[in-house]
């Protein structure tokens, strides 16, 4: 059987006309926030419109031709959601009297964006940053603590969480939750086995071995440390359930959840207990109205919703000056006041689909760091935007996260626009068409992830050529072109890595299979099978290369005949057959347990 | 700018936006069905027919036994599908029968045809494991026409 190409259309002229469209729900806010206040389109409507839709064309064109194969869905939502926050910071703009944000707000975006293209120009293959855990995370911890040095952190508003360097303030949280990510996925791709098996069953719940428990421990004290010093009950929150549900994603064992839950419960119980501020903010949440004078943006934002009521109050006609930190953490008040409940549930439910592709780029993937990467990048980006909008709405006490793509603020811009871009670099490489190179005699492919590298067909025309190799010691020979470009493989003997021929024999059939796939198409009667008919194109084989040998990359090129599998290799075929390889592991780290 | 005018253009405003999330709903939709549709296209389309015919004294015996496999849910539900001597069900291109179902394993089981007209369905050590009447098979198990195997979300019989 002839490897098939098989991958995700590349979604061009879908993505450019969902962005354009996701972008025009935030100018929409823009233009009717003139009207609705002034009876008149702005006056410099036209020059937003072509900064505005010129960014999206940019990064259209960008992503076009960097990362062709990407979902065509995670751009344009990102752009509405940046839009919509855009259009609410001006609408405040006019009201609050202050400086205006929304030119600070467009430089970070411009900056954002910029960095998006870079990263989706310059990282090619984000499987590299799986070499380096220990790094990853002691600068994901080194970046958590920084706003506890003296002189550099600063406090905002009771939560130090803030650094300030030269009259620039940054929120390193923000970048450490992208290292923070990346780092346990490597962590975790690595110890999958043992937190997903090693452990003794007590009270009917699989608890881990103690050995296991460390890192967990470690992320538990130092999330403690957070709400206990920075003050920030938010970000404490967003790390340790990013680990936790990194930890279940990786393992699908209910226990790690419940001893995430048991362990911050009990830590939340001890810092209630002796750290003040934590109680106040419990207090605000329930009983907002018992503290008119401290509990106010919360007791605000009730007033601001509700008198947006179900359609809202429109663009422009709705009184965000009344609410404190309308621009920053209450921006989902601001916003809601003027489109109403049904235009806030709109947004949750775009940041739902954003968190659902995020989920399927990571499903779609075959590494399992690159796995858990996406993964725990959508999980830190759910928690932070379920944080503060449950924050906001008083689902939830409330904490000092930004609203990813909406909130005034440059190192919140920034940073999710780095989240987005690494998204979709995953998801560009995991939905191009791929093959499946390292196909052994019996045309079974070894896909254990440590083993594979897929290729384009592009790229594996530039193997055949020697103008690139591919980082595995496959069995290159056994890869040949035909001149549909497709690539046939051999029915050489099998000379890959003996690593991808372990796994589960299968039982050696007698009489001997016939290797072609055969299942036809509904049959009309219980028919005799139509007679061979299948003429083999002989190939010329190559000389079998001992496994041993350092990898030669010389795929032969076979102009214009069209090479097609030899299609009875049968028991005839050279040298010994190795059992085909299966890896139970190589997939479905999500599906397991959930049938 | 009066209030009537105020309420169309805010109705206007929150179509727009919900429209947004349709059609985002709708590329996601056809992201997913036109690679399906693909995928069955090549299973029921002219695909390379078996190499070796049954030998002609087997064919009248074969009659009486189950060739066909029945697929009642999931993937390809309804499809009927001739059997080879020996197919291979997973995931991978390489299987005779793809089922591109995120909890089917790569190389997920083994269905083979016996000596004695029988057929024996093994795991080959699938990750959401192989089940017969809804029991998880750990051994490979002989099936008939009355059992139904079940493969992640795809269930299917074997038929005379």
């Amino acid at each position: 059987m002839a490897a098939t190409v098989q991958g995700y259309r590349i979604r061009g002229a879908t993505q450019l006309i969902l962005i354009l469209f996701g972008q025009s729900i935030g100018f929409a806010g823009y233009i009717l926030t003139g009207l609705f206040r002034d009876n008149a389109v702005p006056a410099q409507w036209p020059v937003l419109a072509i900064c505005w839709y010129g960014l999206g064309v940019l990064v259209h064109i960008g992503a076009r031709i960097a990362i062709p194969y990407a979902d065509p869905v995670i751009l344009p939502i990102t752009l509405a959601l940046t839009g919509i926050g855009l259009a609410t910071l001006h609408r405040i703009d006019l009201t609050s009297g202050t400086s205006p944000m929304l030119g600070n707000q467009f430089v970070a975006l411009v900056i954002g964006v910029a960095l998006l293209l870079v990263i989706v120009f310059l990282v090619k293959d984000p499987r590299r940053l799986k070499g380096y855990p220990f790094l990853l995370s002691a600068l994901g911890f080194l970046l958590l603590l920084l706003p506890l040095v003296p002189h550099l952190g600063t406090e905002v508003y009771g939560s130090r969480i803030w650094i300030s360097v030269g009259g620039f303030s940054f929120q390193p949280a923000e970048i450490a939750k992208i290292v923070l990510a990346a780092s346990f996925a490597a962590y975790l791709a690595d110890k999958t086995e043992v937190l997903a098996l090693a452990g003794r069953r007590i009270l009917g719940l699989e608890l881990p071995r103690m050995r296991d428990m460390g890192p967990v421990i470690l992320m538990w004290v130092l999330s403690l440390a957070i709400m206990v010093f920075e003050n920030d009950l938010g970000t404490s929150l967003l790390f340790f359930g990013l680990f936790v549900m990194m930890i279940y994603v990786a393992t699908a064992r209910v226990s790690w959840i419940i001893l995430g839950l048991i362990l911050f419960g009990a830590g939340g119980a001890f810092v209630l207990k002796f750290a003040g501020h934590v109680q106040r903010r419990i207090d605000f949440w329930l009983h907002p109205f018992d503290f008119p004078n401290d509990a106010t943006q919360i007791i605000q934002a009730q007033f601001g919703l509700s008198h947006g009521g179900l359609l809202g109050s429109g663009w422009g006609l709705g009184r965000p000056d009344l609410i404190i930190f309308s621009y920053s953490d209450m921006i989902s008040a601001a916003t809601g006041e003027e489109i109403g409940i049904v235009g806030l549930m709109a947004i949750i439910v775009l940041y739902g689909l954003l968190v659902f592709r995020g989920l399927k780029t990571s499903l779609v993937a075959t590494d399992i760091f690159v796995k858990l990467f996406a993964a725990g990048l959508s999980f830190a980006f759910l928690l932070q935007t379920f944080a503060i909008i449950g924050g906001v709405t008083r689902l939830l006490p409330l904490t000092g996260l930004t609203t990813p793509f909406m909130s005034q603020g440059g190192s919140s811009m920034i940073a999710n626009w780095i989240l987005v871009a690494t998204l979709l670099v995953i998801s560009n490489q995991a939905r191009r068409p791929q093959l499946q190179a390292a196909v052994g005699p019996e045309g079974v492919t070894a896909l254990g992830e440590e083993y594979t590298q897929v290729f384009s067909t592009r790229e594996l025309a530039q193997i055949g050529t020697g103008t690139i190799r591919p980082v595995l010691p496959i069995a290159t020979q056994q890869v040949r072109l035909g001149a549909s470009g497709n690539v046939v493989p051999d029915d050489n003997e099998w000379t890959g890595n003996d690593e991808l021929t372990q796994a589960v024999p299968v039982p050696a059939p007698e009489p001997p299979v016939v290797p072609t796939p055969a299942i036809s198409p509904p049959a009309p009667t219980p028919a005799v099978p139509p007679p061979a008919s299948s003429p083999a194109v002989p190939a010329p084989a190559p000389a079998p290369v001992p496994a041993s040998a350092p990898p030669v990359f010389s795929a032969p090129v076979v102009p214009g005949s069209g090479v097609t599998r030899p299609t009875s290799p049968g028991p005839t075929a050279p040298g010994p057959t190795p059992p085909a390889p299966h890896d139970p592991e190589e997939d479905d780290y999500f599906g397991r347990g959930m049938d | 700018m009066q209030a009537f005018t105020v309420l169309v253009l805010k109705i206007a405003f929150l179509t727009i936006l919900w429209l947004f999330i349709l059609v985002i709903a709708a590329v996601v939709n056809a992201d997913m069905v036109g690679r399906r549709q693909k995928k069955s296209a090549r299973l029921t389309g002219d695909g390379p027919q078996p190499d070796v015919p049954p030998p002609a004294k087997q064919a009248r015996k074969r009659r009486k036994e189950p060739w066909v496999l029945a697929i009642d849910s999931g993937l390809h539900a309804g499809d009927r599908l001739q059997l080879v001597p020996e197919v291979r069900i997973g995931r991978s291109e390489t299987c005779e029968l793809v089922l591109d179902d995120d909890y089917v394993s790569s190389t997920h089981a083994l269905l083979s045809h016996r000596d004695d007209g029988t057929w024996v369905l093994k795991d080959l050590g699938s990750t959401n494991g192989t089940y017969v009447n809804s029991q998880r098979i750990g051994d490979p198990t002989i099936v008939s026409v009355d059992d139904t195997i079940r493969i992640g979300d795809v269930q299917m019989r074997l038929e005379t």
